[in-house]
């Protein structure tokens, strides 16, 4: 059985994520804004084989922090944090509006930062714990279709990068970069071939845990997507319009 | 919940025309705030219009799909209504319990197959799927959240079973599984010569055979043969933990559409026949292959190429059965059309408290021919006229073309039944023969 503690509960890849834990009889409290949609998320995974699950309402810093520590003070302690919130809202809105641009940095970088740290420090306490954090492949290279969203989760990579490194050898963090996935975040986009399901998702997910990787592209072949998009001279990229 | 424009089709290859498409992920959620007409979309495995809806706004059900509770000592499950069979199964079969009933497809949300009232191969003994559906959660346009059930809200309860999904916004539902000892399925398959043998095998064996269908090869010329296929749930107790296979093939596009018609109809009738006699008589088989064998070719209605296919499926009385299915055979080799499948089960005489419930006693044929166009269609009004000689019923979830008569005589409530429409709902189906506006 294991301890989970879950920021962004009510997404579809933590949802999907959290699914396959449950089957093992895990604990888990979840935290989000949506009281509703936390306890419909909470009675799915109880019915899939959850042992408790918690839910905390989260609006704030302090509530966020109280919920994080409520969480890792349990009597059995804490063995993996899921942070699963982020938010993709139209570019060109961002674009018009200097106020968005600090929400959406609020919510796809700085509370996850804030709630890692609380949750570091507790891992660090008690020797062992793993931090999975959700990025997005659009981190890697800045594109003109999206460079907002991504210059977030770019943000969200470099700190977990840093944090990574505090936390090893006892304590693990692995930064998921999924590609575009068919969620309700990505409903209003257009769906190509590349898409992929956040059951899928979730699979790569828990073997990229159980392998103990500090990076995990999903689909896999993202990872060389990316890898030849990052290599690509900045005299071409320029001039590219998507 | 955002909006999207976006088409969507029906399993026969009927498409919407100018709608929009919201995204539901929560019961708890309002229905979308639109002016126009409102359609809860899930699988689009309706294979004519019902599951469509021109110029207006669907409701997309697919990620409404959490568990509510289950109650593993009574096999009583509560799921939201976008839920399908496929996650169903995967659920409760490790757990012992099966779907008291299901369709020939795992890829159906159970919103839909309530609003279908769905049937399957025990319909002989066990009735449609509202039979076994005590409660569920309805949301109306008014802004209202109605629990129905035989005791509160019992009319919309007995309009919303087989309602078409035009009574408002299935949230949720309860479902009695059936408890079962295995994955495993034993089959027995019988070959029909004549259709006077299909009559005595299906009385004959109803009682011994819990699951029940026969499969016709019409191509052939001559007295009709085909395959009885018979099944019940293994005895013998087994692992109930179990992968399936994941589908195995897919067919990546559409075929042109002369790919399935005539002599291919007929070579693969054939095959399919022959490889019946040469296989084993009685075996064991995953329920997977049993109940959904064609589930194993992804987007296999796409063989049937751009015109898509016309499925046609009715119900006679039993008296009326054996003259009935000789002269509808004979009709569709007059007309030289083939159906790639064609099925016949006998309907048992329980009744679902449907109001527009399709399945009632008697004896259902379903057929599914290539789309030729006006030929077609001159096949399907003849096939009416001996249907409707005889008090028979057709079926709208496998419809595109029922004239607003036809649906009348078919349902015989109707009248009631619009009484409880959700004034902003509809589907082309419902606009076509007539029920909403």
């Amino acid at each position: 059985m294991k301890h989970i503690l879950v920021l962004g509960a009510t997404s579809a890849m933590a949802q999907s994520l959290c699914k396959l834990y449950a089957v093992s009889g895990s604990h888990f409290y979840l935290l989000g804004r949506n009281e509703q949609r936390l306890n419909i998320v909470a009675a799915d995974l109880l019915v899939h084989g959850a042992q408790a699950v918690e839910v905390r309402v989260v609006d704030s810093f302090p509530q966020l922090k109280a919920a994080a520590e409520e969480a890792c003070q349990q009597a059995d302690g804490l063995d993996l944090f899921l942070a699963a919130q982020g938010s993709l809202p139209s570019q060109e809105i961002v674009e018009k509006s200097g106020e968005s641009v600090s929400e959406l940095f609020h919510a796809n970088a700085v509370q996850i930062m804030d709630a890692c740290l609380c949750v570091a420090s507790f891992f660090e306490a008690q020797g062992h714990g793993t931090c999975v954090v959700i990025g997005s492949v659009a981190g890697d290279r800045g594109r003109r279709s999206n460079y907002l969203y991504g210059a977030s989760k770019a943000a969200l990579e470099v700190f977990c990068d840093g944090l990574r490194q505090r936390l090893e050898p006892n304590c693990s963090l692995v930064f998921i970069k999924p590609g575009p996935v068919d969620t309700p975040m990505t409903s209003h986009l257009k769906k190509g071939a590349l898409f992929s399901t956040s059951e899928k998702v979730a699979k790569d997910i828990l073997s990229g845990i159980e392998r103990g990787s500090a990076v995990v592209y999903t689909p896999s072949y993202w990872k060389w997507i990316m890898l030849v998009i990052k290599l690509l001279p900045d005299s071409v990229v320029k001039r590219l319009r998507a | 919940m955002s909006g999207v424009n976006k088409t969507l089709s029906s399993w026969g290859g009927n498409q919407s025309v100018g709608s929009k498409v919201y995204r539901t992920s929560w019961r708890s959620e309002p229905l979308p705030k639109v002016s126009t007409k409102l359609l809860a979309y899930g699988m689009g495995r309706s294979y004519g219009d019902s599951c469509l809806l021109n110029n207006g706004t669907f409701i997309e059900t697919h990620d409404l799909n959490h568990f509510i509770s289950f109650d593993s000592s009574r096999g009583l499950i509560r799921v939201e209504a976008g839920c399908t069979m496929a996650a169903l199964l995967r659920f409760c079969v490790p757990h012992g319990w099966f779907a008291p009933v299901t369709p020939g497809t795992k890829f159906v949300t159970l919103g839909g197959c309530l609003a279908n009232d769905i049937h399957g191969k025990n319909h002989h003994n066990a009735g449609s799927f509202g039979c076994f559906v005590p409660r569920f959660g309805l949301r109306r346009s008014d802004g209202s959240e109605l629990e129905c059930s035989p005791d509160r809200n019992p009319e919309l309860f007995c309009a919303t079973i087989g309602g078409l999904g035009l009574t408002g916004l299935i949230l949720w539902l309860e479902l009695q599984l059936k408890p079962i000892r295995s994955p495993l399925i034993s089959q027995t398959k019988t070959l029909l010569s004549g259709l006077d043998s299909f009559f005595e095998h299906a009385e004959k064996e109803e009682a011994e055979f819990e699951y029940s269908v026969a499969w016709l090869d019409v191509t052939h010329k001559g007295k009709p043969r085909g395959v009885f296929l018979a099944g019940n749930h293994a005895k013998q107790a087994s692992a109930l933990e179990h992968t399936l296979p994941v589908p195995l093939l897919s067919l990546p596009f559409q075929l042109p559409d002369a790919a399935l018609s005539g002599w291919s109809i007929g070579l693969m009738n054939s095959g399919y026949y022959l490889s019946n006699v040469f296989s084993p008589k009685r075996n064991e088989l995953f329920y997977d292959s049993f109940f959904y064998p064609l589930d194993s070719v992804a987007h296999w209605n796409r063989a049937y190429g751009a015109k898509g296919l016309r499925q046609y499926q009715f119900v006679v009385p039993r008296q009326n059965g054996l003259d009935v299915l000789a002269e509808v055979l004979d009709k569709v080799q007059v007309a030289r059309q083939s159906s790639f499948l064609t099925v016949v089960k006998l309907f048992g005489n329980r009744r679902s408290p449907g109001i527009l419930s399709f399945p009632r006693a008697g004896v259902t044929v379903c057929f599914d021919f290539p789309n030729l166009g006006a030929a077609t269609e001159r096949l399907l009004d003849d096939l009416d006229t001996t249907v409707f000689s005889c008090g028979g019923a057709l079926y709208p979830a496998k419809d595109c073309r029922m004239s607003p008569d036809a649906f009348e005589r078919s349902f015989p409530k109707h009248k009631e039944f619009k009484k409880w429409i959700d004034p902003a709902f509809a589907s082309t189906f419902s606009q076509r023969i007539g029920l909403t506006s």
